[in-house]
């Protein structure tokens, strides 16, 4: 009898994995097994055809947090990639090619976004990883993408760890958060010179990273630094607030998720601390302006894209035609999506064969690209940095005034 | 010293939150040995529906408030009625899978209904304040503690001075031996949970009032509520109470005497250190239960 | 069939091992139907669902070793993925610095232990919900760490981790990841086996039945506690060293609360108690969003699948294995009153 119960259960076993069985191959048997597909070897060999490649389409993909406490950037992300390439393949496409792209939840967890990336690229055969939103997520599937050699283009992930002599394969198109808070930094030193400045982070590498770039901007200006680490989830600003009321510091930079600054600002308006703040691009977002404009008047804002009421045609045009694409104003997430989709199409247009290798070299001869989206890209030989400079912005109102169009480390 | 005192008013005011949202929590456990997960994602439901109906749909304030309130007492008591009550006995743990289930399920629906972005709630009252002896108090605090004070007297006389709370703790002790006395279990179980649907409804759209609202700003609250409850003991009444009180004003003294990212390993070492170290009958649990 | 009584699955295998000529067979059985399962995923699939396999594998051991701990001993724990991002988290430090697979083990077991001793013995006299609560805090106080030690561990935004390279096998390639993978989960499943025949095995199963019971007929209680809680973190740290090496990057968030809780959810839902159970539900947990991926909906499970986990959890109370079982009784009882009307 308990034999007969190990039978049992051997069969619900092998019934689980045959289930899992029938259905991986309903989805899996596309000519080439996941291993040998895109032989990308360094270098561009114009006869190959990468993966992903047929007479009619081209495949690209990647993930972002469609689900989670990170869905808004995802979803609106997802949104501007979804719309520029509609548009481009309505205008024929790339080198006669429509351009399809599959774009998989990731949750905002590396694992899940590892293990997503694995989809893509094994089991949908992607060409090249197409833009990609959120940092922690998109990092975990970087030593997979570095491994099988997968170009992934201008994801939006600001990280020490990308865009450096690390990671060939990543080719960014945003400063880190050392660079966008030292540039942050100098404008402020720009107008006057405070003599106290604070900072509220996330703990962790962000936070880290945001006061490196202000020490970097203050060294040797005799500015005294408060560094507050927050965790996200904080039932109580109170603390924070009378901290930083205590230390009385002429201007506090931000840099924390939106529900966080709004939760702190209306701790320390509680309490009567109103100093000048800034704060990193998130808050640049028309939903962070709607819901907690009123508590952030004058805040200063770095800006990774340009203004959407800029006057440069490029934003323009791109308002146009977002708006002619899906009927409605973009937000700064479907201007992500746009451009992260607009540069992979260039470099797929500038690729002299449709594989991987190709596609790098292509990449590597983007010599200040102008999206008007974001400053010029520049990659080359090693280069990977893509940008160098951040808009600054302000918020008056319900709108947010451009103070300078881009403004670089460059001095 | 006066910069103690707002920390400390700070920490009341959020403990007294922690503190109500546990005594929702305390009632639904002593009537039905459960623990509910989703239980902050209830509290949620309101606040986030009440914003949606006033802030996007143009309904008055007021109205939006009741719909919101409505709805989470609503979706409480289906949760005990289609999930909790089918839970077969002595199947421990069991209650923690399907809650957490529930509780994916109702953040994922609210994300895909409404959106997931964090929005302001209106004030009530935080923005209207008054300076006393050096501290700031808003009314918004006032509110929360007055609030929290005036229910949880409520409940208590409730349950202990009449014949409704002896039917109640009569069915907590043994639901056969109520039933048999004539008490009607089945219903007394209902209104509790849908009075704690009601209790997360308040709790929710007060912490919304204070910080923002989105899909998931209620699950630290969730978590403070429990960690004071497991400390106090669940089957008790005043002490994890005022735990939860303290934990408030401990949290936020530990924040700013020793550095915002001091505050998460102070409250979780002083866990261990006060389970450790309590006297052994705080420890026993009188009904022992598992999960 | 209706007098049948509704035995508790984890009653069962309580008994000890039947005469010793019946048990022979009965492992080369066990075995033969192990190396057959096992041979399924690198013969029949492609590299993508290997690597799927290797994952399965590495979250079976987490999940025998939480069976131990709460199935077997009654102990709830939060923190068992905090367990295997120790494991995890060793693995990297000692890759980084240079130590190879065997070094990484030993010391992903020795501070595995170490922190469960530092957990479990001041925590002995609590039960219930009060220990859950210490190992909630644990976990905290860990994802804590790591978010201060940048330097160390990488901090919030995790770390790669180098591949495993045992002679050969380079655990980057989902198949030798598969390889290296299954000896450890073999280990994990026959000493698990083994376990619930032993005496320690059986004092586990009297501390989770009644505390009281066990002490008054002699049983140490507080030891057989610390002894569960210490096997469980072992596997933990093995499956974290394993996870580390197969997914070659780890971060906080995969050995937070949550992610303590799914391992939780895998146990009950496979069915607490039992080995095979443990395997069930690290499968489920680890392919059921493959489910929604095969067909054609990659991005509905994390809408549905609060939905799901409550459904299957109300349905099967008793766990895959429970269900299985009644299934198989059921289907006896059918076939036994066909013959009987015969």
């Amino acid at each position: 009898m308990r034999l007969k119960g190990r039978l049992v259960v051997a069969t619900l076993a092998s019934t689980c994995m045959l289930f899992a069985a029938g259905c991986g191959n309903a989805t899996g048997d596309s000519n080439s097994s996941a291993g040998s597909s895109g032989s990308s070897t360094n270098g561009c060999d114009t006869k190959e055809i990468g993966p992903g490649v047929t007479d009619s389409e081209i495949l690209v993909g990647t993930t972002m947090p469609l689900s989670g406490s990170g869905a808004a950037g995802g979803l609106g992300t997802k949104e501007g990639q979804e719309a520029y390439y509609a548009k481009l393949n309505a205008e024929g496409g790339v080198h006669g090619r429509k351009i399809k792209p599959i774009i998989l939840d990731d949750a905002y967890d590396p694992s899940t976004a590892q293990k997503q990336m694995r989809q893509l690229v094994e089991k949908e055969e992607i060409l090249v990883v197409s833009g990609g939103e959120g940092t922690p997520n998109f990092l975990g599937a970087v030593p997979y993408l570095d491994r099988k050699k997968v170009p992934a283009i201008a994801p939006y992930a600001p990280s020490d760890e990308l865009g450096g002599d690390k990671n060939q394969y990543v080719f960014m198109a945003t400063v880190d958060y050392i660079q966008e808070f030292e540039i942050l930094t100098d404008y402020v030193l720009a107008q006057e010179t405070p003599k106290k400045m604070a900072l509220v982070g996330v703990a962790g590498n962000v936070g880290d990273n945001a006061k490196l770039g202000m020490e970097k901007a203050l060294e040797g200006k005799g500015i005294e630094l408060l560094y507050v680490p927050e965790t996200p989830g904080t039932t109580d600003f109170t603390p924070i607030a009378t901290q930083l009321k205590q230390f009385d510091a002429e201007y506090v930079f931000l840099i924390l998720t939106n529900a966080d600054t709004g939760g702190l600002l209306q701790a320390m308006s509680r309490i009567g601390y109103t100093p000048k703040t800034g704060a990193w691009a998130g808050m640049s977002d028309d939903s962070y302006i709607k819901e907690f404009g009123a508590l952030s008047q004058d805040m200063l804002v770095a800006l990774e894209t340009s203004s959407l009421e800029s006057e440069n045609p490029l934003v323009k045009q791109f308002v146009a035609d977002f708006t002619a694409q899906t009927g409605k104003a973009p937000s700064k997430f479907n201007q992500l999506g746009w451009v992260q989709a607009q540069l992979t199409a260039e470099a797929l247009k500038r690729a002299e064969s449709l594989n991987r290798g190709c596609v790098v070299e292509a990449l590597e001869t983007f010599e200040n690209f102008e999206t008007g989206i974001l400053p010029p890209v520049t990659w080359g030989k090693g280069d990977r940095a893509g940008v160098d400079a951040v808009g600054i912005g302000q918020i008056k109102g319900d709108k947010l005034v451009v103070l300078e169009e881009t403004k670089s480390l460059q001095k | 010293m006066g910069d103690l005192g707002q920390i400390i008013l700070g920490g009341i005011t959020t403990g007294s939150l922690y503190a109500l949202f546990l005594l929702g929590v305390l009632i639904v456990f002593q009537v039905s040995k459960s623990m509910n997960f989703a239980y902050g994602q209830v509290g949620m439901i309101a606040a986030f529906s009440a914003w949606f109906f006033y802030s996007e749909q143009g309904l008055p304030v007021p109205v939006a408030l009741v719909i919101g309130v409505l709805l989470a007492v609503i979706v409480n008591s289906a949760i005990d009625f289609a999930a909790i009550r089918r839970i077969p006995a002595g199947r421990p743990g069991l209650d923690l899978v399907v809650t957490l289930g529930i509780f994916l399920l109702i953040t994922a629906v609210m994300q895909q209904l409404i959106d997931a972005n964090a929005h302001t709630f209106i004030s009530l009252g935080a923005d209207t304040r008054t300076e006393v002896a050096g501290v700031v108090v808003s009314m918004s605090d006032g509110i929360v503690i007055g609030l929290t004070v005036v229910t949880v007297l409520a409940a208590y006389l409730l349950l202990n001075r009449t014949s409704l709370g002896t039917s109640l703790r009569a069915s907590a002790e043994d639901a056969g031996i109520a039933q048999a006395a004539g008490v009607n279990v089945r219903a007394l179980r209902t209104a509790t949970w849908a009075v704690a649907g009601l209790i997360a409804a308040v709790v929710a759209i007060l912490v919304a009032s204070r910080l923002s609202v989105d899909a998931f700003y209620m699950t630290p609250f969730l978590i403070k509520a429990f960690i004071a409850g497991m400390i106090g003991g669940l089957d008790r009444f005043w002490l994890p109470l005022v735990v939860a009180v303290a934990l408030g004003v401990y949290e936020s003294l530990a924040v700013y005497l020793l550095g915002a990212s001091a505050g998460t390993p102070a409250v979780f070492l002083l866990i261990i250190v006060v389970l450790a170290l309590v006297p052994k009958r705080f420890v026993n649990e009188r009904n022992e239960v598992r999960a | 069939m209706t007098g049948t009584t509704m035995t508790r699955p984890r009653r069962d295998g309580k008994s000890p091992a039947v005469g010793k000529g019946r048990g022979v067979p009965r492992l080369l059985t066990r075995v033969a139907v192990f190396a057959v399962i096992a041979a399924v995923p690198p013969l029949f699939f492609d590299d993508y669902w290997v690597f799927m396999a290797a994952q399965v594998l590495a979250f079976a051991v987490a999940t025998l070793g939480l069976d131990i701990l709460y199935g077997r001993t009654g102990q709830m724990s939060l923190a068992h993925a905090s367990f295997m991002g120790v494991g995890a988290y060793t693995t990297y430090v000692m890759s980084s610095y240079g130590y190879g697979p065997a070094m990484q083990l030993a010391a992903v077991i020795g501070v595995a232990l170490i922190a469960a001793l530092v957990v479990s013995v001041p925590t002995l006299r609590l039960s219930g919900m009060r220990l859950a609560l210490v190992t909630l805090a644990f976990g905290e106080l860990l994802a804590w760490a790591i978010r201060n030690t940048t330097d160390l561990t990488g901090g919030t935004q995790g770390a790669s981790v180098a591949p495993l390279l045992i002679g050969r096998l380079d655990s980057s390639e989902p198949l030798h990841a598969y390889l290296i993978a299954l000896v450890p989960a073999a280990i994990a499943t026959a000493f698990a086996v083994h376990l619930g025949r032993t005496q320690l095995g059986r004092r586990m199963l009297a501390v989770r039945d009644s505390e009281l019971a066990a002490e008054s007929v002699g049983v140490a209680v507080a030891r057989t506690k610390i002894t569960a809680f210490l096997l469980s973190a072992v596997y933990a740290g093995v499956a974290g060293w394993l996870y580390a090496g197969i997914t070659g990057f780890i971060a906080p968030p995969d050995f937070d609360l949550f992610a303590s809780v799914y391992l939780f959810v895998a146990v009950v839902i496979g069915g607490a108690g039992t080995v095979l159970g443990a395997w069930l539900g690290a499968s489920y947990v680890v392919l059921m969003p493959e489910v929604f991926t095969l067909a054609g909906q990659p991005n509905l499970y994390p809408i549905v699948g609060g939905a799901l986990l409550a459904i299957v959890a109300l349905v099967v109370p008793d766990g895959i294995v429970g269900l299985g079982r009644n299934v198989w009784r059921r289907i006896r009882g059918v076939r036994g009153d066909e013959e009987e009307s015969r």
